[in-house]
């Protein structure tokens, strides 16, 4: 008798390594998993989409899969004018990155801004990459410090040669859009990792807020902090800052 | 600890400062599951019959389910559940019936990625003070410096003191001020509206709950969670009945401005009539071109209904805000207003008091017919001449209610104490059930009546009015799933599945709508507790009036068919003809030893 179930099943089997349960971690798991975490992170782009363990949120039908695609490279830009800031950007990247349940791991984080705007702040993979320049590790061989440019063009860090100076960091949020932090082993963390090739927050988004893009057009014009990005889509959508008090009466805020 | 379920209740006394955190109880989790079931539960247990809901005594519990957080369709919605201000039987107005209440948001999945499943705030405090949640730590501090702000300048600051990744609920001076229909808010538009649980926060002088969590949700079994989660999307985007995917994403609720009109179920001029003669220009098509700018969703949504406009031209251009939604018909048609802006002002004042505007509009048309049917005068209203459509003395009188000033601090009462001041002449224009007002959906034609008769919150539109739909909705309550996008194709089914495949619970459909039936009957034992009786379960006169214009041109009810309606209602969920529970019923639900 047909299932359709059968079929479903079957698409699920296919993709190797599925991780069958996410537990809530403990605070030993937790700290294991950021050890982890970090060292899958150094290798990062020495991995292929066969090994890794992400876990996908790719069933949304209204999205064509890059399934079978060259590796994507380029930046992930958001959309603010359509973006409803619902979070599952944030899920799929942290499900695919951390293996973990938790938006507050996400490499994409949007924030909500009055008049109601949601702005989306990832890493834009600057062509000039102040991070990079700013990280005092002696290149090796191939040219690598310790922070430096994965296979799929987004950043890396090597965990063994990295000094928790916090210089990418201070670079990032000084001159960009400050999403590179130093986790609680002392090791940047948040940028952008482009899923190896093949980014999930893309296929998540119900409402293509988010694209890759190429490098056609230098991720650095976009990579503006937060409330810059929100003053600009104010000013377009509503006019300016505004708020309603004392009977629907606007007041310049 | 299982998937699903953060794992911790945090318990909160205002009175005596004490903060404590509890182990989730899974075996009561697995009866009543969470949200508003898991909440009724406790409001069973931790309160008396007979007391106010705005004495210190009244748990006030913002339950989460155990779907909250997770990664599936709309995740997001916040239960509260408490006694409410709006609701009290005929035999005894001191006391209260259930409340439940939901908002959507990003409160409830930040609250359980803090770590708790719940938070049970008791007492109150003498002073106003907040709660600020970060993982494990949890302060109670002054709030005074909020004290007094509407709810457009509480978030904007929230958001500068805190940061934008903090998540908020909070009350507009209308729950500072006792407001028995005051609301709970989040995001500055969401509202846990109905039930008047502003006035129990603000009873408790808390302004505010802030959370900000970095842990982490479990889920118990990926692969039949991948499938169950497939089934969602693919049975939430492929409807394409009425309330279909692109309905809600394009129009939100507002799609049935005109649809609702057009069946003869539109609240208007005070549920005199079903079909809106000045519907054009006051719906939904209108407003997608004329006054929206863009699209906001809850955590997870995937439709994000909310439709946030500006006003562009007219006395009140410059104003942002959200709507219209179905339910704003209460400002609009339900008051005879004619003018899409000045329709969006008196929502926008009501989210920014934190008024539920279902209830003031309800009021407000209340009045407007009593002062066109010569009920009252200018003088019972401060001299305002309030006409039908008057958007500005709408405002007006908002504001006064707000604050509790002059003829506010009647009109915040209830309908039934404006009858009581006012006279019987105005009786037949209270449209109410259990003291709670009618919502946006008329009477008349369909079975909303029912839903407002038999809802365990008092007039309730979002109840239903048959048993199924009933279930299923208390359960997405239970769950922590919003409504919408249930109605637009998901299936109970899934949810099922999603709820087994997170925590490793095994229900059958079976269990589930007998965990529906179980968690209906406690809400109504409470409310039998409390004193309500079938008595309560009743319908306003203006239910015999027909409609007199529109389609629907002559609809009415009768008393003796509505009787028979309860008569098969109450059968059908196990109670005996005065709405009370079997002892076989009690037995069967598994309420043994807890009911009776």
């Amino acid at each position: 008798m047909f299932d359709p179930k059968e079929k479903e099943k079957k698409e699920i089997q296919k993709e190797p390594e599925l991780i069958q349960r996410i537990s809530t971690p403990t605070r030993r798991d937790f700290l294991k998993g950021l050890a982890i975490g970090a060292g899958g992170l150094a290798l990062g782009s020495l991995m292929t989409r066969e090994t890794s363990e992400a876990i996908d949120l790719e069933y949304f039908p209204m999205k064509q899969f890059n399934a079978g695609q060259p590796f994507q490279t380029g930046r992930i830009a958001h959309d603010p004018r359509v973006c409803t800031g619902c979070q599952t950007c944030e899920m799929a990247c942290a499900m695919a990155n951390h293996q973990e349940v938790n938006p507050s791991k996400s490499r994409i984080k949007i924030y909500r801004f009055e008049p109601r705007v949601h702005i989306g702040i990832v890493c834009q993979q600057c062509g000039d990459r102040p991070c990079i320049n700013a990280c005092p590790v002696e290149p090796d061989a191939e040219g690598r410090r310790a922070l430096y440019e994965s296979k799929a063009k987004s950043l890396a860090v090597n965990v063994a040669r990295c000094i928790n100076c916090g210089n990418c960091v201070e670079a990032c949020k000084s001159s960009r859009n400050g999403n590179i932090y130093l986790n609680a082993k002392g090791i940047p963390d948040g940028y952008c990792t482009l899923c190896n090739g093949d980014p999930k927050c893309i296929k998540a988004c119900p409402q293509n807020a988010l694209a890759n893009v190429p490098r056609t057009t230098d991720g650095k014009y976009g990579n503006r902090p937060a409330a810059v990005l929100a003053k600009w889509s104010i000013e377009t959508i509503y006019g300016g800052p505004k708020m309603i008090i004392n009977n629907g009466i606007q007041v310049k805020k | 600890m299982p998937g699903g379920y953060a794992g911790t209740v945090l318990e909160v006394n205002l009175t005596t400062g004490k903060i404590t955190k509890k182990p989730l109880d899974m075996k009561e989790a697995q009866m009543f599951i969470g949200g508003r079931g898991l909440g009724a539960k406790w409001l069973w247990d931790r309160t008396k019959p007979g007391g106010s809901p705005f004495a210190p005594d009244n748990p006030m519990c913002f339950m989460s389910g155990p779907l909250n957080g997770l990664p599936a369709p709309a995740t997001c919605r916040l239960n509260i559940v408490t006694k409410s201000g709006s609701t009290f039987p005929k035999a005894n107005p001191k006391t209260a019936g259930i409340l439940h209440t939901s908002c959507g948001g990003r409160f409830t999945p930040e609250l359980k990625f803090a770590g708790y499943d719940a938070i049970i705030v008791t007492g109150a405090s003498p002073k106003p003070v907040c709660l600020v949640i970060e993982d494990d730590k949890v302060e109670i501090r002054p709030a005074d410096k909020y004290w007094g702000m509407g709810n457009y300048q509480l978030q904007m600051t929230l958001d500068e003191d805190f940061g934008r990744r903090w998540r908020s609920v909070y009350i507009g001076p209308a729950g500072e001020n006792g407001v028995r229909y005051a609301n709970v808010m989040t995001e500055i538009h969401r509202a846990c509206g109905r039930g008047g649980s502003g006035a129990v926060m603000g009873s408790k002088k808390l302004k505010f709950i802030v959370v900000k969590g970095s842990n982490s949700l479990g889920i118990e079994n990926m692969d039949p969670w991948k499938m169950a989660n497939i089934s969602t999307h693919k049975n939430m985007i492929s409807s394409t009945g009425g309330f279909s995917w692109s309905d809600w994403r394009r129009l939100g609720t507002g799609m049935v401005l005109a649809g609702a009109s057009d069946w003869g179920m539109e609240a208007c001029y005070n549920f005199k009539e079903g079909t809106y003669d000045k519907i054009d220009g006051m719906e939904g098509e209108a407003a997608i071109r004329n006054l929206w700018v863009g699209s906001d969703g809850c955590f997870m949504c995937p439709i994000s209904c909310l439709h946030k406009g500006m006003v562009r031209s007219g006395k009140f251009q410059g104003m942002t805000h959200d709507g219209p939604e179905y339910e704003g018909v209460m400002m609009g048609a339900n008051c005879g207003v004619q003018d899409m802006a000045g329709w969006q002002a008196n929502i926008a004042a009501s989210d920014d008091y934190g008024l539920c505007f279902i209830s003031m509009g309800n009021i407000l048309g209340f009045l407007m017919e009593c002062m066109e049917k010569g009920a009252i005068k200018p003088a019972d209203l401060d001299g305002i001449n309030l006409k039908w459509g008057d958007v500005d003395a709408m405002l007006a009188i908002q504001k006064k209610v707000a604050y509790g000033k002059g003829c506010g601090k009647l009109i915040g009462e209830n309908l039934r104490a404006m009858v009581a001041k006012w006279g019987k002449g105005c009786e037949a224009y209270a449209m109410e059930c259990k003291g709670q007002g009618y919502a946006a959906w008329n009477i008349r034609v369909g079975d909303t009546h029912m839903s407002y008769a038999t809802a365990s919150r008092g007039a309730d539109h979002l109840e239903s009015g048959n048993i199924p739909t009933q279930n299923l909705r208390l359960m997405n309550d239970a769950l922590g799933v919003c409504l919408f996008p249930v109605i637009s194709g998901i299936k109970a089914e899934d949810l099922k599945d999603l709820l087994n495949a997170a925590t490793g619970f095994k229900l059958s459909m079976e269990d589930y709508w007998k965990t529906a039936e179980r968690i209906y009957t406690l809400e109504r034992s409470f409310n039998n507790r409390e004193g309500f009786t079938r008595a309560d379960d009743s319908l306003p006169a203006r239910a015999w009036e027909p409609l007199t214009y529109g389609p629907q041109k002559g609809a009415k009810l009768t008393p003796e068919g509505f009787n028979k309606e309860l008569d098969a209602y109450y059968a059908a969920r196990g109670w005996d003809n005065k709405a009370v529970p079997t002892k076989a019923r009690i037995k069967e639900l598994g309420l043994e030893g807890i009911v009776g």
